[in-house]
């Protein structure tokens, strides 16, 4: 799936009645299987962008294309909410920054979860394959509380390949994780997405990291609403983290 | 992952507060339950089908308490009415809205069992049925043989018809003795039918022995009408229903002899008094053990046990109650009894008079001036099994059945009564049947069950004995289940109210539980949105969530309900209380409904919160 981003603006309306742009991308692409690294200072709308890709939130102007090979192409910003929770649950996966699993669930219920709200029957087989990947193959039935943050991550981002989607959009998924776990997690999402086919889009930090990605896009230099809002000190601590 | 192990998993992860909210629906459930139970079972407590009879005549005055005491021996006895209300049920064909009827006398006890003097009829056995199959073909065709010489072809026909009626009517009469004995061994009240018939066939004999023939037709129409009458007494042989279609029947023994001192135990009185077939046992007056009768009756039998008051009961002949001296109420002894003095022994036990009731006795009539003759010369038979004789004077005056080694009884008999006038209501015939020295005008009873072919008839009936005066006729089911409403109603009608609050409360008590978990859940609520899960899929989620519980709570409320009241009936229950299997009626599967109902209602004010949780918001990182 090739997804076209034109025109895009995001603008909050506060309930004093101010606004604050958020967004405004002119143009932003992704190809079938590319995978990208996006980076951008904090506030500069990053975590906007992804939800915005997502279908969870409705851009304020501008269309989100979506083509999947065999269907016409889908313009995520005009369809209905439930037609875009649908289009989600069936073509996207997505991983957080923390690892957001269900608490009452095993990491096997979580990943069979991620396949609940496709219409499709569950693929436990899948389902397995992806958890044994992630090196959790002893820890399937365990829930999240029992899990090291490293292992709750794996088991996220299990969940998000579970419906072999076709993006996939990664939110600072090593934010919470130490340097090494941080690679190992990385080289999975990556090597996953691969073997599904899935175009990748990973917000990060980490300069390094983006490095290791084929094309990497700064958000501060397409989104013409977010220069306005960096700040002294978010631009040090973008510095930092190189 | 369906939904349903969606629901469950999440409502297993706060088991405790899923459980409670259960209970409190649960709670509601079975209150109103038990409620709506006792209710609905109360109102179908008293139907006409638990009752074999459509009516009780008896005294006026209260007719609940006419039912209350002779149906469920509960209270005293209101008082006694004339044998004539009896006879009057059966008097004109035209008229007879009954099918059958029962006479009883009650008052007395032994061992504080009521004793119920009755007619045989009260025990169902076959006899009974080819006893009044006997009757109405000997009736029919007698009738028919009579009606037919209305159109004589010629005078020697007419002649013939006439003198092939005396014939039957002859042969009839010549039988009817042992037609007596046989009804008076089943019943005393066919006996006394058979024994007013008589003296039509006394008149139809008489006029068709004579030589003219208009005399002679008169005893034709005479002969006719003896017919009639046996068919309508045939009609209305019918055994005593206790509920409709349940009969009083043997287990053990045979039923008594309508004209001795014989009786019969219901099941329970059998059980609980530990009495066996051969006992012996007495009347105590008015339920007092001081005052005891000197009469003393023979265990013949002991019925089936069909779970109402009858099988409290215990039933003896209505004769042999009315032969109680004492009963000075309805009855009263003849002084005059074959010219014995008052003080003399009531009963002959003379073993010389003891002759075969098999064979007609020679002219023993009480009336022996118009024992007519038959052609040849023979006296018409009598008495099934006359006494005539001079009593022995010299007997010593004892019980009617006591032995020897009952010999406490005996001498208290006469005086130990300082209310009693006259000791000897009647005397035994050597057959040790009774023979009642009572004027038939005196002749009580507390009341008669009637059977009536249907509700329409006992309306009739009704108006009909009431218009006289003498007597009132109450439908038991009726005046039960008015009488059980009007205590009932207000209080269910409150427990109801109650009960309907109760399971309001217990759908707030959902709405609560599930809008604070849906509170604490608003991340889980937006990763299932961030999976894929549409609003109204969130939306069903909760509500379906609320509507198991409501569900669970509900079936495990309604069984619950069911057990307390099935315990409460086990416990508190009575006999008297006929009770119908314990059936989940339409109205508690609506109120079920109802529940599930008010569940989903209250889980939608939740689900309305998870709708509108905003996902992005909701999936910052915390
Ligand atoms: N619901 C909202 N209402 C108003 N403003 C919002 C809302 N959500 C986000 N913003 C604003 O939009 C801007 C972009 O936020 P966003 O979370 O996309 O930044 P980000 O690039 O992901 O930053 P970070 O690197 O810290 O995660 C911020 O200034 C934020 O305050
Ligand atoms: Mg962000």
């Amino acid at each position: 799936m090739d997804v076209k981003l034109k025109a895009i603006t995001k603008r909050y309306q506060a309930p004093d009645g101010s606004v604050t742009d958020v967004l405004d991308v002119p143009n932003f692409d992704i190809g079938a299987g590319e995978h990208v690294a996006m980076i951008g200072s904090s506030g500069s709308g990053k975590t906007t962008l992804l939800h915005v890709m997502a279908g969870i939130t409705a851009p304020s102007s501008g269309s989100v294309e979506c083509g999947v090979p065999g269907m016409s192409p889908v313009n995520l910003a005009k369809l209905p909410e439930a037609a875009r929770d649908a289009f989600r649950g069936r073509y996207i996966g997505i991983i957080f920054q923390t690892h957001h699993l269900l608490g009452g669930f095993t990491a096997m219920e979580n990943v069979l979860l991620g396949m609940s709200f496709t219409g499709r029957p569950a693929d436990a087989g899948w389902a397995r394959h992806l958890l044994e990947t992630v090196g959790l193959k002893d820890r399937m039935d365990y829930r999240p509380g029992k899990l090291s943050v490293g292992q709750q991550q794996r088991v996220a981002v299990a969940r998000a390949l579970a419906n072999r989607p076709q993006l996939v959009l990664a939110d600072e998924p090593t934010g919470a994780l130490d340097p090494i776990n941080a690679r190992s997690v990385l080289d999975l999402i990556r090597s996953l997405t691969t073997e599904v086919g899935a175009a990748l889009l990973l917000v990060t930090h980490d300069r390094e990291i983006a490095q290791s990605l084929a094309r990497r896009v700064d958000l501060a230099e397409i989104n013409r609403s977010s220069s306005r809002y960096v700040s002294a000190d978010t631009a040090r601590i973008a510095e930092v983290s190189r | 992952m369906n939904i349903f192990q969606l629901i469950l998993k999440q409502m297993r992860q706060r088991a405790l507060s899923s459980w409670l909210t259960i209970l409190s629906v649960l709670f509601g459930v079975m209150l109103a339950t038990s409620v709506f139970v006792v209710h609905r079972t109360a109102g179908q407590v008293f139907q006409q089908e638990d009752y074999g009879f459509s009516a009780i005549v008896g005294p006026r005055g209260s007719r609940l308490a006419l039912v209350l005491n002779s149906v469920y021996d509960i209270d005293q006895a209101q008082g006694t009415i004339q044998w004539n209300v009896y006879e009057d049920l059966f008097r004109t064909p035209n008229d007879r809205f009954a099918s059958w009827a029962i006479p009883f006398a009650v008052g007395d006890t032994w061992k504080g069992r009521r004793i119920m003097g009755t007619s045989g009829l009260i025990v169902d056995r076959p006899e009974i049925a080819s006893m009044a199959e006997l009757l109405k073909q000997q009736g029919r065709e007698l009738r028919d043989l009579a009606r037919s010489p209305a159109s004589p072809e010629s005078a020697e026909a007419l002649e013939n018809r006439i003198q092939q009626v005396a014939d039957l009517t002859l042969q009839r009469f010549v039988e009817l003795d042992d037609l007596q004995t046989n009804a008076g061994e089943l019943d005393f009240t066919i006996f006394d039918h058979l024994e007013s018939i008589r003296e039509d066939y006394e008149r139809a004999i008489s006029g068709l022995t004579q030589t003219g023939t208009a005399q002679r037709l008169l005893g034709v129409a005479a002969a006719q009408t003896v017919g009639e009458r046996l068919m309508t007494l045939g009609n209305s042989v019918k055994p005593f229903e206790v509920g409709y279609g349940r009969k009083l029947t043997i287990a053990e023994g045979r039923a008594f002899h309508s004209m001795k001192f014989e009786g019969v135990l219901g099941a329970k009185v059998a059980r609980e008094l530990g009495m066996k077939i051969g006992d012996e046992f007495q009347l105590e007056h008015g339920g007092s053990a001081e005052d005891v009768h000197a009469e003393v009756w023979k265990v013949v039998g002991i019925l089936a046990p069909t779970g109402t008051s009858f099988d409290d009961t215990i039933y003896i002949p209505l004769i042999s109650s009315w032969a109680v001296p004492e009963h000075e109420h309805f009855m009263e002894l003849a002084a005059e009894i074959a010219g014995t003095p008052d003080m003399d022994a009531p009963i002959t036990k003379d073993s010389t008079t003891v002759r075969s009731g098999a064979s007609p006795q020679p002219n023993a009539s009480p009336k022996p001036g118009n024992a007519p003759m038959l052609p040849g010369g023979r006296v018409v038979p009598n008495l099934p099994a006359p006494d005539n004789t001079p009593r022995n004077t010299n007997a010593t005056p004892t019980s009617p059945l006591a032995s020897a080694s009952n010999a406490p009884v005996e001498p208290k008999s006469a005086d130990e009564h300082d209310h009693h006038h006259h000791e000897h209501a009647f005397m035994l015939r050597p057959d040790g049947t009774i023979k009642l020295d009572l004027e038939r005008e005196k002749w009580r009873v507390s009341g008669i069950f009637v059977g009536t072919p249907g509700f329409y008839q006992y309306g009739n009936l009704r108006f009909n004995i009431e218009q006289k005066g003498l007597a009132m006729a109450v439908s038991p089911a009726q005046e039960m289940r008015a009488f059980f409403m009007k205590f009932l109603e207000p209080g269910t009608r409150v427990l109801s109210g109650i009960a309907i609050l109760v399971s309001v409360l217990a759908a707030i008590t959902i709405l609560v539980s599930i809008y604070n978990s849906v509170v604490a859940r608003r991340r889980d609520i937006a990763i299932l949105r961030a999976l894929g899960a549409t609003r109204n899929r969130v939306l069903s989620l909760i509500t379906l969530e609320a509507v198991l519980i409501g569900l669970v709570g509900g079936l495990l409320g309604l069984l619950g309900g069911y057990a307390m009241v099935s315990i409460g009936i086990s416990l508190f229950g009575d006999e008297r209380l006929p009770i119908r299997g314990l059936n989940v009626g339409w109205f508690e599967w609506a109120y079920l409904a109802g529940v599930v109902i008010l569940a989903a209602l209250a889980g939608l004010v939740p689900a309305l919160a998870a709708y509108r949780v905003s996902v992005a918001d909701n999936l910052a990182s915390e």
